[in-house]
C-alpha cells in the first residue's frame, strides 16, 4: 500500500474519533507483516506488560483515587483546606489551589478533579465576590495541578514507558510542582487584595472540627509521599497500601461508600485502566518496530540539520508537546515518549528532567486553547462558554508558561533532588 | 435492536462482576504481600508468598483486557473524538460506524495474531509458578489476550451492528 494514502486514511480515522489503540494495532499488524515478522510477534511484545513489576501501582492507585473521589473526602478537604488557609487574602482562592493539587495527585489527573471539587468550590468563589473570569480560570487551570506530585497516574506512567525509576521522578517533579503552587498563589493573593475580597478570621475551633472530620485522610498522603520518598516502599508498594487503606477507611470508617456502591467504582475505574493499558499493550509492538527501524536515530539526524542547540530543540520540544496533548495525554505519553526519549539523549538532556518537562507540558496541554480536556470538563461543570473559558484561562495560561520556561531552561531546579 | 442491546447488558455484567472480584482479590492479595514483606524484613525471613507478584502482574492484564472491554462497549477508550464535537446528523452517525467498524476488524487481526502466541505458549507449557504445591501453567493466566480481544471484537461488532441501525433510522 502507498505509504502516503495509508497514513492520510489512518489520520482521517483518527479525526474522525477511532480508537486510539485500534489504529496503533493496525499499524502494528501491518509493519510486522510488512517486514515479514509472523503477527505474534506484536503479541508477544503486548505480553511484557505482565513483566512490569510497576504496573500494578496503575490499578490499585487508579481504583483508590476513584474510591475517594465518590466518598465525602473532597468536602473534608476543602473544609480542612479553608480552616488552615482561609484567613488569609486570597485565602479562598489558595484553598482551592491546594485542595484542587491534592486531589488530583490522589485521583491520578484524569479530569475527575473539576467535576469533584470545582462544583463544591465554584459557589464558594462567587459568594466570596471573587470575579467570575478569576473563579473560572482558577478552577479550569487547577483540574489539573497536582499532575507534578505523587502519585499522581502520569508521572507512574511515564517512568514505566521511559524507564526511569519512579521515584527520582516523583522527588524532581514536586520541586516545579510547588513552584507552580507558589506562582499561582501569589497570583491569588494579589486578585484577593485588588478586588478587597472580605478576610474570614482564622478559627482555632473550626480548624479543631475540619483535623478531627478527616482525622483518618490526613495520614495519607504522609503515608505515601513520605513513605515513597523515604524509600520505605516501592511506587506499587504505596499504591497496595493506599487501595487497602481507602477501601477501609471509605467503607467501613466513614461509611461513605456502601458496599454494593463498590462494584461499580471498580469497573467505573477498571475502564479508565483499560483503556490506558490497551494502548499501552499495542504500543509496544509498534515503537520495537520503530526503534528497530531506527527511527529516533534517523528523526535526530533529521532535527540537527535545522536544530543545532539544545537550547532550541527544547524550545521545539515544548511547542511539539503542547500540540501532541491536547489530544489525549496517556496515548501522548505512550507514543511519543519512547521516541522522544533517545533523541533528546542526543542532545544531553537528563531523563529525569525530560520527564518533568514532558509533565508540565501535559498539565498545560490540558487547559490549552482550542482543545484543551479540562475547558471542556470546565464548560460543562460550570456551564460557560468555551470562548470565555478561553479568555478567563489566559492568564493563568501565561503563567504556566512562565513556569515551564523556568523549568526547561533551568536543568537544576528538577535535577537538584535527585542527586547525581 | 432489541436483541443487540440485550446481548451487550448481559456480557457487561459478566465483565463487571468478573472485575469487580477481581479487583477486589488483588487489593487484598497486593496489601497482603507488602505486610508480609516488610514484617519479614524485621524476622529476616522471607514471609511474602512466592508467587504472589507473578500472578498479580498477570492479573493485571485480566483487569485492563475486562477494563478495555467494558470501556469498548461504552464508548470511553481514548479517541481523538473530534467527530463527535463538530459533525451532525448523518455524517456523525456514518463516521461512528466507520470507527467502530475499523475497530472491530482490527480486534479480529489482534485475535488472530493472539491465537497463534497463544498455541505457541500451550504448545511449549511452561509453568508459570507453583502455588499450595500444584503448578500453574503459563497459558492459564495468558488465556486472556486471546479472549479479551474476542471480547473486544465482539463489542465493537455490536457497535457497528447499532451504528449500522442508527443509520437506517436516520435516513
Amino acid at each position: 500500500m502507498n505509504p502516503w494514502l495509508l497514513s492520510l486514511g489512518l489520520l482521517l480515522l483518527a479525526a474522525l474519533g477511532a480508537p486510539v489503540f485500534s489504529l496503533i494495532g493496525f499499524l502494528a499488524l501491518y509493519l510486522f507483516h510488512g517486514a515479514g515478522i509472523d503477527s505474534s510477534a506484536v503479541i508477544v511484545e503486548l505480553f511484557r506488560l505482565a513483566s512490569l513489576p510497576a504496573l500494578v501501582a496503575i490499578p490499585l492507585f487508579t481504583f483508590a483515587g476513584y474510591c475517594l473521589a465518590e466518598s465525602k473526602a473532597p468536602q473534608r478537604l476543602v473544609d480542612l483546606a479553608q480552616a488552615l488557609f482561609g484567613w488569609m487574602p486570597g485565602g479562598l482562592a489558595v484553598v482551592g489551589l491546594v485542595s484542587c493539587a491534592v486531589f488530583t495527585a490522589f485521583t491520578g489527573a484524569s479530569g475527575v478533579t473539576i467535576i469533584a471539587l470545582g462544583g463544591l468550590l465554584y459557589p464558594m468563589l462567587r459568594r466570596q465576590n471573587y470575579p467570575e473570569n478569576f473563579s473560572l480560570g482558577l478552577l479550569t487551570t487547577t483540574g489539573s495541578l497536582g499532575l507534578l506530585f505523587p502519585p499522581s497516574l502520569p508521572i507512574i506512567l511515564y517512568g514505566l514507558v521511559a524507564k526511569v525509576p519512579i521515584d527520582k521522578l516523583f522527588a524532581a517533579a514536586a520541586v516545579p510542582g510547588v513552584l507552580l503552587l507558589l506562582i499561582l498563589s501569589a497570583y491569588s493573593l494579589w486578585v484577593g487584595r485588588r478586588e478587597g475580597i472580605m478576610k474570614v478570621p482564622f478559627s482555632g475551633a473550626a480548624l479543631a472540627r475540619a483535623l478531627k472530620a478527616a482525622a483518618w485522610e490526613i495520614p495519607l498522603p504522609f503515608l505515601i509521599i513520605g513513605g515513597i520518598y523515604l524509600g520505605w516502599f516501592t511506587a506499587s508498594e504505596a499504591a497496595a497500601i493506599m487501595a487497602f487503606y481507602v477501601l477501609i477507611v471509605e467503607a467501613f470508617i466513614y461509611r461513605d461508600l456502601r458496599l454494593k456502591d463498590l462494584p461499580a467504582i471498580a469497573s467505573e475505574s477498571m475502564m479508565l485502566v483499560g483503556a490506558i493499558l490497551i494502548v499501552l499493550g499495542a504500543a509496544l509492538g509498534l515503537t520495537n518496530y520503530l526503534i528497530d527501524a531506527e527511527l529516533p536515530g534517523r528523526l535526530f539526524d533529521f532535527l540537527h540539520r535545522f536544530v543545532g542547540s539544545k537550547l532550541l530543540f527544547l524550545l521545539v520540544l515544548n511547542a511539539f508537546l503542547l500540540v501532541v496533548n491536547m489530544v489525549e495525554i496517556f496515548s501522548a505519553i505512550i507514543i511519543v515518549v519512547p521516541l522522544i526519549v533517545p533523541v533528546a539523549a542526543q542532545y544531553g538532556i537528563h531523563p529525569v528532567h525530560l520527564g518533568v518537562i514532558f509533565l508540565l507540558n501535559l498539565e498545560i496541554g490540558y487547559m490549552t486553547p482550542p482543545l484543551g480536556l479540562n475547558l471542556f470538563l470546565s464548560s460543562s461543570r460550570f456551564g460557560a462558554s468555551l470562548l470565555k473559558l478561553y479568555a478567563s484561562t489566559f492568564p493563568f495560561w501565561l503563567m504556566l508558561l512562565a513556569a515551564l520556561a523556568a523549568v526547561t531552561y533551568l536543568p537544576g531546579l528538577s535535577l537538584w533532588a535527585v542527586g547525581p | 435492536m432489541e436483541k443487540i442491546l440485550r446481548i451487550e447488558r448481559v456480557l457487561e455484567s459478566a465483565e463487571r462482576a468478573l472485575l469487580a472480584g477481581l479487583l477486589g482479590f488483588m487489593v487484598l492479595l497486593a496489601f497482603l504481600q507488602v505486610a508480609l514483606r516488610h514484617v519479614g524484613r524485621w524476622t529476616s525471613e522471607p514471609l511474602s508468598l512466592l508467587w504472589g507478584d507473578t500472578l498479580l502482574r498477570h492479573l493485571v492484564l485480566w483487569l485492563g483486557f475486562l477494563g478495555a472491554a467494558l470501556a469498548a462497549s461504552r464508548n470511553k477508550q481514548f479517541s481523538m473524538d473530534l467527530s463527535t464535537r463538530l459533525l451532525g446528523g448523518r455524517t456523525r452517525a456514518f463516521s461512528a460506524l466507520t470507527c467502530d467498524a475499523f475497530a472491530a476488524m482490527v480486534c479480529a487481526g489482534l485475535l488472530r495474531a493472539s491465537i497463534r502466541f497463544f498455541k505457541d505458549e500451550y504448545a511449549q507449557g511452561g509453568i508459570l509458578f507453583s502455588a499450595f504445591g500444584v503448578d500453574v501453567p503459563a497459558w492459564t493466566l495468558e488465556s486472556i489476550i486471546p479472549g479479551g480481544f474476542a471480547l473486544l471484537l465482539v463489542h465493537y461488532a455490536l457497535r457497528s451492528l447499532k451504528d449500522l441501525g442508527a443509520l437506517r433510522l436516520s435516513r
